[in-house]
């Protein structure tokens, strides 16, 4: 399994000179970068004061937002046809490398021709299939890590896709998957919760304290920048957001490579995507919390890294 | 290790051309309203015509404006269902969205109406979501209940309060002790709003809909009576509100929006819940969705590339070519040290 999969790294590095762990970097940089900057920081500008000079850095950012969008949605088309391909030679799997390849030429086709009817419903139900089989593909030990995000993006799915059949009072599928959306990364980092430091409960206090002052403010915000409504207790949030911190710093250490890349792919992606690039983000997460031929092993950024580069 | 910076530039030069050129690459995930192309007169007041069933509906998410006061932070229309249609001639969208009361009278202080507006921009770049912006303007058609209430029957205080006296109207005719009739003032100057157009004191209704321009909070103004050209039909049934706007295609007016078949417009909505108080500002409103006239895309992203020609706008468009080419450089560096760190186990 190994020999395959350092024979598909070996290719794409020997012809293109990337590797996969590199497009993965450029990928979370970058829609981080879209999430944070563009998606929420420029947003926030109609709560700000404007000065010329705020206008003048907000301009700035705009660009370097968009620039950094364009290459989060380049990207991440790379990435997933990588993704597609390996699971078609290492895992000889068609239905997947079908199912993802349908997608990305799907939205592509969407540039062109806006989804409405049939190609709406058709493209909602490969984004179910291509769930469902990664879910298939989680083992015994790590389905607990899949499952949350998993049925957060299938809910919302199912949500768009009742929308496309004209069916009613579906609101209930919505806030299910802003549910499991929101318990995610407690389940993908209780793990790495312990050893508890103090630090972790920072993000959750800025939250929590954001959202005494202003609820409205908070809440709009929240849902341009991640999709989430906040219509459960504020707790909720405020401990994923500890779990997201303690995920991240373990990261630094090499523990949670995997688990940071998919919790960061996932915020950027936010919940129920908007726009294919965020729905692209939700399943390349998805790909590294499912541990398969594909990606050897749970700490698979580190141990792409640590095997010897091709001249 | 040339291979690779040699790629990495690549795709981030590859980015970059993509971003300056406005080329998406992301697709919408549903929130483009598709106009279906129909042959024949648009339902303009059938919102159960079954020719609304033949074209695509999306729900658009509105949420309490709370930006500026007065608000009210929860309002009580959480979204709207959108559909649209189009001949050679009109555009119509039909809105939808649950109201478990009917307000459609404003005669008392305390009464407010429910309405619906639609929202357009008017320049390429979609300004502020919210009433526009400055130097960005946006037009509105703007619903209300009340005056589609007043083209079955006119309403005024009377109705409200069917015993009221009034003691005597100097310059009418005629010996009516209640409210006086505009049509039987002798001379209609004394009736100031109605002579100057106010459509807010206009005895007839010709339209339930009120056409608007708006370039920031605080600056909606009505549009002449003469470029009142959009027209509405709203129904309430069974807890729901049904509404159509209807409009040419194009019209005469300089500012203010022309549809072609093709191409994809930036649509906003608002709503109102008279029951909660809700009126101006204190409404739901969403962000900017799509409207697009046909199922065929327009034509490439050059057509709304919104580069100046003139030579001081060369400073402009080099300018943000400069802090990309200046990004891109940066984030190549980033990587290419981040690739140097130490792995870790």
């Amino acid at each position: 399994m190994i020999a395959l999969e350092t024979t598909d790294r070996r290719d794409l590095a020997k012809h293109v000179g990337l590797t996969p762990q590199l497009l993965l970097r450029l990928l979370v940089i970058a829609a981080v970068f879209d999430w944070l900057v563009t998606r929420t920081f420029t947003r926030a500008a109609i709560f700000m004061p404007k000065p010329p000079l705020v206008i003048l850095l907000y301009q700035i950012l705009n660009v370097l937002g968009q620039f950094a969008f364009t290459l989060a949605g380049f990207v991440a088309i790379l990435m997933l046809t990588w993704i597609a391909w390996t699971y078609l030679r290492t895992r000889h799997d068609p239905l997947m490398f079908i199912a993802l390849m349908s997608l990305i030429a799907l939205s592509i086709f969407f540039l062109f021709v806006a989804p409405a009817g049939v190609s709406a419903i058709v493209y909602q139900l490969l984004i179910t299939v291509s769930l469902g089989l990664m879910i298939k593909d989680s083992t015994r030990h790590t389905w607990i890590n899949v499952a949350a995000p998993a049925l957060a993006l299938f809910c919302a799915t199912l949500y768009q896709l009742s929308q496309q059949l004209q069916l009613t009072d579906t609101s209930l599928l919505f806030n299910l998957g802003e549910l499991f959306f929101a318990f995610a990364p407690m389940l993908i980092g209780w793990r790495y919760i312990l050893p508890f430091r103090w630090w972790m409960i920072l993000p959750a206090l800025a939250f929590g304290i954001i959202y005494f002052i202003n609820p409205a403010m908070t809440g709009v915000i929240a849902i341009w920048s991640t999709g989430l409504t906040l219509y459960l207790p504020s707790i909720v949030y405020a401990l994923s957001l500890s779990f997201v911190a303690a995920i991240l710093i373990r990261a630094r250490g090499g523990d949670a490579d995997s688990a940071a890349g998919a919790v960061l792919l996932m915020l950027a992606g936010g919940y129920a995507p908007q726009i294919s690039t965020q729905l692209f983000l939700g399943i390349i997460a998805l790909w590294l919390l499912t541990p398969s031929l594909a990606t050897p092993s749970a700490h698979s950024l580190h141990s792409f890294q640590n095997q010897r580069q091709p001249a | 290790m040339n291979k690779k910076f040699f790629s990495l530039l690549t795709i981030l030069s590859i980015a970059a051309l993509l971003t300056f050129f406005n080329v998406p690459l992301a697709s919408s995930q549903g929130l483009t309203i598709v106009a279906s192309e129909f042959k024949g007169d648009l339902p303009a007041n059938d919102p159960t015509a079954a020719a609304w069933q033949k074209t695509s509906v999306v729900e658009v998410p509105l949420s309490a404006q709370n930006v500026m006061k007065p608000q009210i932070l929860n309002t009580k229309v959480k979204s709207v269902r959108v559909r649209s249609l189009y001949n050679d001639s009109q555009l119509a969208i039909l809105v939808e969205w649950a109201d478990e009361t009917k307000n459609d009278e404003m005669v008392r202080v305390q009464d407010f109406r429910d309405a619906v507006a639609v929202q357009f921009p008017l320049n390429v770049n979609a300004p502020y979501f919210c009433m526009g912006q400055q130097g960005s303007n946006v037009t509105l058609w703007h619903w209300k209940a009340d005056w589609q209430a007043d083209i079955t029957a006119r309403k005024d205080v009377n109705t409200a309060y069917a015993n009221m006296y009034s003691d005597q109207y100097p310059f009418a005719k005629g010996d009516a002790v209640n409210a006086i009739a505009p049509k039987d003032y002798t001379d209609p100057n004394y009736l100031p709003a109605l002579a100057s157009n106010n459509l807010f004191a206009s005895a007839v209704r010709t339209t339930p809909v009120e056409n608007l321009i708006a370039g920031g909070f605080g600056t909606l103004t009505s549009r002449a009576a003469s470029a009142q050209v959009v027209q509405g039909f709203g129904a309430w049934k069974e807890n729901k509100w049904q509404v159509i706007f209807t409009r040419t295609l194009t019209v005469k007016e300089a500012d203010d929006i022309s549809f072609a078949n093709g191409k994809v417009y930036p649509v906003a909505f608002a709503a109102w819940d008279g029951a909660n108080g809700e009126r101006n500002g204190m409404k739901s409103t969403s962000q900017w969705v799509s409207l697009q006239l046909g199922g065929v895309a327009p034509s490439t992203a050059k057509e709304e590339t919104n580069l100046p020609s003139s030579p001081e706008g060369i400073v402009w468009a080099g300018l943000p070519m400069l802090m990309l080419t200046g990004g891109v450089l940066t984030l190549v560096a980033l990587i290419f040290l981040i690739s140097k760190l130490p792995g870790k186990k």
